[in-house]
């Protein structure tokens, strides 16, 4: 495996990592689940954050 | 303490050792064939996170408390990964106990397997290309033109940014088309800038991965590209899951 590429650590990695975990991944809806509100309202400021983060790393 | 348990991620059922995640009280709750990674967690460092936009004006940071609780559910996430095909969950999927953990798998076991079968033997890549423009004098001073020739030059540059516009379009494409050669799959991110070529995430099987890095390496060194490469990360990216029919329609 080219473990080369096996990069998760700076900014790029970061910003890779909090789109994944925070947005990405399976949602599961319904009365199974006990929903938080501040982590929905995270998602929200966080996907702004990352469009945003976009000008920096350039 | 409030306490809840926190669903990382479904996987196969299978003998779990919680050796190699970051809690040892992580363990399998399992149902006919499909297992949901959980552990039981205290609930207060999420709720106590910093919901406000402003916490989020600066970039992010390693000792950020959603950085560090977003790490710790991406190495529960990876240690099954290890050896097992996984659907990650997102991240702060509490489930009320054990009896709701098991109905979750059942209502959910047909689409469940399926995306399983689906990411296995795969890993997830991130691909962020962005064009380098080539630096040139771009602030001509417009004193002592006419009208006529200040017209002309606004023209000359608004056809040249056109024209850059179109070649990255089509450079994007070309790239992109060269690296699904070798993924089963790619997600666009939605992020828009205006030098980014590409920014997708890329499901590679695991016997493609020399060729798709071979190619974005090659693709990387074409003048006027930066090619960022981040992974391997579990299928993220991939992992659409339905609301079952019955729970729509309670809801």
């Amino acid at each position: 495996m080219p473990e080369e590429y096996a990069i998760t650590s700076g900014t790029d990695g970061l910003v890779d990592l909090l789109d994944r975990v925070v947005h990405r991944g399976a949602v599961l809806n319904g009365d199974l689940i006990i929903s938080l509100a501040g982590i929905d309202l995270i998602r929200l400021d966080l996907r702004l954050l990352l469009v945003g983060i976009d000008g920096v790393l350039t | 303490m409030t306490t809840g348990l926190c669903a990382y991620a479904i996987t196969r059922d299978h003998s779990f050792d919680a050796g190699g995640t970051p809690d040892p009280d992580v363990h399998l709750i399992a149902h006919v064939g499909l297992g949901l990674v959980v552990a039981e967690v205290d609930l207060a460092p999420f709720t106590e996170l910093g919901t406000e936009a402003s916490h989020w004006s600066d970039e992010p940071a390693e000792d950020d408390p959603l950085v560090v609780l977003a790490r710790r559910h991406d190495a529960v996430v990876r240690a099954v990964f290890r050896d097992r095909p996984v659907l990650p969950l997102r991240f702060g999927t509490i489930v009320r106990d054990r009896d709701a953990a098991v109905r979750l798998l059942a209502d959910r076991h047909a689409p469940a397997s399926a995306c399983l079968d689906r990411v296995e033997g795969h890993r997830e890549w991130s691909v962020r290309a962005r064009r380098v423009e080539a630096t040139e004098p771009e602030n001509l001073p417009a004193d002592g033109l006419s009208g006529t020739e200040y017209l002309a030059m606004r023209r000359q540059r608004l056809a040249k940014t056109l024209g850059a516009r179109r070649r990255g379009a089509e450079v994007a494409e070309a790239l992109h088309e060269a690296l699904s050669k070798h993924a089963t799959e790619s997600a666009p991110r939605g992020r828009r800038a205006p030098d980014l070529l590409i920014d997708a995430a890329y499901l590679v099987p695991e016997d493609q991965e020399s060729v798709f890095h071979a190619e974005a390496g090659r693709l990387g060194e074409e003048p006027g590209v930066t090619m960022v490469v981040t992974g391997p990360w579990p299928p993220y990216s991939f992992t659409r899951l339905e609301l079952p029919a019955k729970a729509a329609a309670d809801a």
